[in-house]
């Protein structure tokens, strides 16, 4: 057989295996507490028809092995549970929250990386420099900062003292009505359907959200880049280089070449506590999104809804690893090609 | 005679905490503020003149005073002396927690590493797989599906942290394999419990000390979420993060103090402890684990 399709089979083999193991952990969830999973699906007081179409779709009256197969069948076609909160499809109503969660995800990451990836390589280049303690320092103070704690400071300047951005109140003004989805992302489409005022509005609505988000990732990053180039810096081939009197424009470059790969995989490695972090803006800025969908859920112990969350999470960070690995791996080819 | 006997005894007490602050700053700082905050943990009931669940009517939502230095809350209770009263479940649950973590995760690293082949590699593909889900989001969710109790709480964070010294440890002991280590130490005739408990155990939390701090301050965090959310803490509670809960509806409204002051202390005891953190790990020149530090992968080493 080809090698390459064995290594793609086994990953293959590998993704089923990982699935299997997130899925059980999700079935456990209504299976470890004292609490009947009767009541944690169907909610303090359920009626008889709920109650009745609950036992027959988790064959809850059936040995936990079967129940166990059940559940990974039907999460499988997307079936995720009602919640007895809302009544609805659990898995209809985490894809309607997606695209929320999604844009201010990918706003975050792109601020939080402009900001922490050039902030961590001009440190590791002046290190113990003045410039270089003020971004460790601030690193570990963002680290230690929580999440919650960095909203509600920033709520508390720029709404209530400042007035200068709105109340964290969702995604868009409550007068105004959201554009029709065409990307999913308020402002986009906004634009797209050349709505000023709306557009204005889902701006204004991002601005705090995001830059908490953003300034968490930042300081994350930067400590990884720092790292990671200082690393770099101590390789006998940058110090070959060096001696060869280059410019620093080349050294920088040969520098960044090395870390790339120790970058990528540090930030990678943070994407799935990152998805906790959102959850927790969202909630505090009623984003309306999955995150806070599920953090409601779990106030609530609404439990198809948790479990359905929790598996979502565990796709999109599986889904994100696997196309980072993809993406190194084409890279190394180019560059090795070079 | 006794004065010299004192003075050799103050140098050698105070040698090495003179010497510190050349050593590691970040490691001086950040165990002047963990001390500063078991001060008040201990002393702070006894010399603060309010108690936390004391009511002073005339004074509700009283802004800082010479009075009430934090403020006072909306029933009029004194914000420092609740902010005091709530170091209890900042130091005792994530300690406790980590704790807990240490003692399941670390027979199952050591374990796997000693042993390794099928049942190391099945440990880490089940670790990896578990790292897939935002450790935050599986820990509330685990308190959620057991119900609300600081019990329940300090074992969904323990559970979590399990994880962590589990494989922390078992990189460790594999790194062993590779110096040497253990060969040298089989050849000595140590039996397979006495090379477990007498060298693998000291020697892998050794390694891994710098990171206690952290995931200190990750349990820390945690909770605070939890109490932020009101899972796991009752209504009421001095619980930081439950305190900042309670006043964010006043905070929208311009009373700021009941919500801020508690986050800050939050924020400063983490601090503290990532600055300890990386303290140690300047000492002893390793990289943090999310880093990509010698102990492979905060998902577990070859995998990646």
């Amino acid at each position: 057989m080809d090698r390459s399709l064995q290594t793609y089979l086994r990953l293959l083999g590998l993704a089923v295996f990982l699935w299997l193991v997130i899925v059980a952990i999700s079935f456990l969830l209504i299976k470890l507490g004292s609490t009947a999973p009767l009541v944690l699906l169907g909610g303090p007081n359920p009626t008889p028809e709920f109650e009745a179409r609950l036992i027959a779709d988790y064959g809850l009256n059936q040995p936990a092995v079967v129940q166990f197969i059940r559940y990974a069948v039907r999460t499988l076609t997307g079936e995720f549970g009602r919640s007895w909160f809302t009544g609805e499809q659990v898995a209809v109503e985490l894809f309607a929250r997606l695209p929320a969660t999604l844009e201010l995800l990918l706003y975050a990451v792109l601020l939080g990386g402009l900001i922490g990836v050039p902030t961590g390589i001009a440190a590791a280049f002046s290190r113990g420099s003045a410039q270089d303690r003020a971004t460790r320092a601030g690193g570990l103070f963002g680290e230690a900062m929580p999440a919650f704690l960095l909203a509600l400071l920033l709520l508390l300047v720029f709404f209530r003292w400042l007035d200068m951005a709105p109340a964290p109140a969702g995604r868009i003004s409550i007068v105004l009505t959201p554009p029709p989805t065409i990307t999913g992302s308020y402002f986009i489409d906004s634009v797209l359907i050349k709505d000023s005022i709306a557009a204005r509005s889902a701006l204004a609505q991002l601005f705090l959200p995001v830059t908490t988000l953003a300034l968490l990732i930042a300081a994350t990053l930067a400590l990884s880049v720092r790292a990671a180039v200082l690393t770099q810096l101590q390789t006998a081939h940058f110090a070959y280089a060096r001696a060869q009197g280059i410019s620093r424009d080349l050294l920088t470059g040969i520098a960044l070449r090395g870390a790339g790969p120790a970058i990528w995989t540090a930030a990678n490695r943070q994407f799935a506590a990152l998805l906790g972090t959102t959850a927790v803006v969202e909630y505090v800025f009623a984003w309306g999104g999955v995150g806070q969908y599920g953090l409601d859920a779990m106030v609530k112990a609404d439990m198809a809804a948790v479990q359905g969350f929790v598996l979502l999470m565990a796709a999109i960070a599986l889904l994100v690893h696997a196309l980072a690995r993809v993406i190194r791996r084409v890279a190394r080819l180019r560059f090795t090609r070079a | 005679m006794i004065g010299r006997g004192l003075r050799r005894l103050a140098s050698l007490v105070m040698g090495p905490i003179a010497g510190l602050p050349r050593r590691s700053i970040s490691l001086t700082c950040g165990l002047l503020i963990l001390a500063s905050f078991a001060v008040v943990m201990a002393a702070g009931p006894v010399i603060w003149p309010h108690g936390p669940a004391q009511i002073d009517a005339p004074h509700v939502l009283e802004s800082p005073s010479l009075r009430h230095p934090l403020g006072t809350d909306a029933i009029g209770r004194d914000i420092a002396a609740r902010v005091i009263d709530g170091t209890r479940y900042a130091i005792a649950v994530p300690l406790a927690a980590v704790l807990l973590g240490i003692v399941l995760g670390a027979p199952v690293g050591l374990l796997a590493g000693v042993f390794g082949g099928f049942a190391d590699l099945l440990v880490r593909r089940l670790f990896m797989a578990v790292g897939f889900i935002p450790p935050l989001v599986l820990a509330l969710a685990l308190v959620a599906a057991m119900g609300p109790s600081l019990r329940h709480v300090v074992i969904a964070i323990g559970v979590l942290e399990a994880m962590f010294f589990a494989r922390a440890m078992r990189d460790e002991v594999r790194a062993m394999h590779a110096s040497g280590f253990i060969e040298g130490a089989v050849a000595m005739g140590n039996t397979l419990p006495r090379l477990t408990l007498l060298h693998l155990l000291p020697n892998t939390l050794a390694g891994i000390a710098g990171e206690i701090p952290r995931r200190i301050a990750w349990a820390l965090g945690t909770l605070a979420v939890m109490g932020f959310l009101g899972i796991g803490t009752a209504a009421g509670s001095t619980e930081w993060g439950a305190m900042v809960r309670e006043g964010v509806e006043l905070m929208y409204a311009g009373q700021w103090w009941p919500s801020i002051f508690p986050g800050l202390a939050l924020l400063l005891l983490g601090f503290g402890l990532q600055l300890l953190a990386a303290g140690i790990s300047d000492l002893t020149g390793r990289r943090p684990v999310a880093l990509g530090g010698p102990m492979g992968g905060a998902r577990g080493g070859a995998a990646h």
